[in-house]
């Protein structure tokens, strides 16, 4: 393991909570913003964590969403009880979704999620069990 | 942290103020401690919002502006009115004898700031017709507002508009027009601190053309108790750019294009906070006030309820509505305008004033000594420490600009 990280907070999720989805992404900038971090990367870390949670949101029964700083980046990591990702390769296509029409007609659920994550970040790491979960970690180099 | 000097209108009487908290829990930025008793600014967070002085149950609060006395000097003296101007309560004396009082308090002339808003309006609907200009596009018109995005919204400055505010495009226009006059004065009469400020301590230009900004109460206060009458030259304006006196005068002229209408610092807040995260719709245009009901509800008016004054400056507006849409002097003026006058000359820098510290690891290092705090406090906010949050008041001791005893809660436990 490297350095150990300078800060860390944890969010819970819950899974159908649409009024509360963002919540979590928005006490994470809101962190960054107070530790003076820069904005084009306060920008990437607020979409790609927004998607994650909102993914926890759409699918999953529950999930924590985990902010992690360290001295030279910034990593995430989004765990959630739910179906797991059955083709994580298709999933990763822009525009593929499994959501149902319900939620695409939300305006959710466009298949953009997991490409917006990867877009922005440096590194993205997926461990996903159909039937049981999936966890996303993924990290924003600092400078 | 660095030491650095930053000038803003609000003053609190120290005579006056009780303590009270009041301001405090409205400070949109946390920028009001209560020490010994009394509450204290922290002077690079302030933007002047008057949300302080408007809930101040105790007149303490005011604004740094220049006194009616200024008037009696000999120079050719100029005032530019507010469109909210129009919203007060004259007791029964109608708007255009409440002018002529104004001649014989000792001006020349008197422009109303609507042909400024006119000019700006007019100039904003170009920038929204050209295409792939940045969107949305924030309006500058409201001083505070720009002072918010600098000190808590930096990244959104990006979408500030380019034109200058509309009664600094007036101030140039009646500078340039009225250059034979070798002692010009310009007055502005201000509803707000923001304005005054923005007079004062001017962000996007060099130097403000006005000469002297006056309270709207004071000069409020003094054309109720002149009897006299004077002479002078007015330039009005059109319905067009009173209506910009409250909430939805830009909106309503630009009803081609997709436009937000903001009033209040804490909905400008909750939105910026969702532009910030990119969760709004398309809009092309954010027009955004810091007070309730735009600026008919500014903390210098002398305004008992800002529906009803809202409510008369409609009245106001429908008498010129027959006339013009726009003032004449206005269309008169978009013909010959010189282009310079329109646009802000430097730039609008951020002053973010929410890091716990100008080093990351010191940040870091505060921030989950503030998480430790917290968790001892009793998270009610009750004020008594004198911050506005029990979290803020954690962020203080971990700042080491409290100490924990000052809770009163921490002391019962000890």
């Amino acid at each position: 393991m490297s350095e150990k990280p300078l800060i860390i907070e944890e969010s819970a999720v819950k899974g159908g909570d649409f009024e509360h989805g963002g919540e979590a992404s928005s006490k994470i900038k809101n962190v960054l913003k107070k530790l003076g971090i820069d904005n084009s990367i306060i920008r990437r870390v607020s979409i790609a964590s927004y998607e994650a949670e909102m993914n926890i949101v759409i699918y999953a029964e529950s999930g924590k969403i985990a902010l992690e700083i360290f001295r030279d980046k910034i990593r995430i990591t989004a765990k959630d009880k739910g179906p797991g990702i059955a083709d994580i390769e298709l999933a990763m296509k822009e525009g593929y979704s499994t959501a149902p029409p319900e939620i695409i007609e939300m305006g959710f659920g466009a298949g953009m999620g997991l490409p917006n994550i990867k877009k922005n970040s440096n590194r993205l790491k997926i461990d996903t069990k159909v039937g049981e979960g999936t966890k996303l970690v993924f990290e924003m180099d600092l400078k | 942290m660095k030491k650095e000097s930053y000038f803003h209108s609000i003053r609190i009487s120290e005579e006056k103020c009780l303590g009270c908290t009041y301001c405090m829990r409205v400070c949109p930025t946390e920028g009001i401690r209560v020490k010994n008793g009394k509450a204290w600014i922290q002077d690079l967070k302030c933007i002047d919002c008057g949300e302080c002085v408007r809930n101040c149950p105790h007149s303490a609060i005011g604004s740094e502006v220049d006194l009616c006395t200024s008037l009696t000097s000999f120079d050719y003296k100029i005032l530019v009115l507010p469109s909210s101007f129009a919203s007060l309560d004259f007791k029964g004396i109608p708007y255009e004898i409440i002018l002529k009082r104004l001649f014989y308090a000792g001006f020349n002339e008197i422009w109303e700031e609507g042909i400024g808003n006119e000019m700006f309006l007019l100039n904003t609907r170009e920038l929204l017709r050209k295409r792939g200009e940045k969107k949305p596009i924030i309006s500058t018109a409201c001083p505070s507002i720009v002072r918010f995005l600098q000190v808590n919204f930096p990244s959104l400055l990006y979408y500030l508009s380019p034109l200058n505010a509309p009664k600094d495009i007036l101030a140039n226009f009646i500078r340039d027009e009225r250059k034979k006059y070798k002692n010009l004065k310009i007055f502005y009469a201000s509803p707000c601190p923001a304005k005054v400020t923005s007079v004062k301590n001017p962000q996007g230009i060099k130097r403000s053309q006005f000469d002297y900004v006056l309270g709207t109460n004071n000069l409020y206060n003094k054309v109720l108790s002149i009897r006299e009458m004077g002479e002078g030259k007015i330039y009005l304006s059109g319905r067009v750019g009173l209506s910009m006196g409250e909430k939805s005068g830009e909106k309503n002229f630009l009803k081609n294009y997709k436009v937000i209408s903001i009033s209040g610092v804490q909905e400008a807040k909750n939105f910026f906070e969702k532009l910030e995260e990119e969760k709004v719709p398309m809009i092309d245009y954010v027009e955004v006030w810091a007070c309730p009901n735009g600026c008919v509800g500014g903390s210098l008016l002398p305004t008992e309820d800002i529906n009803i004054a809202s409510f008369r400056l409609e009245l106001e507006n429908e008498k010129r509505m027959r006339k013009y849409s726009k003032s004449v002097d206005t269309l008169k003026i978009s013909k010959s305008i010189n282009q310079k006058i329109l646009f802000l000359t430097e730039d609008i820098k951020p002053r973010p004033q929410y890091f716990l510290a100008e080093k990351f690891e010191e940040a870091a290092r505060i921030l989950n000594e503030t998480g430790k705090i917290l968790k001892k406090l009793p998270q009610i906010d009750c004020g008594s420490c004198g911050a506005p949050s029990c979290r803020a008041f954690a962020e203080d001791v971990a700042k080491k600009e409290a100490t924990l005893t000052d809770c009163i809660f921490f002391k019962n436990k000890q």
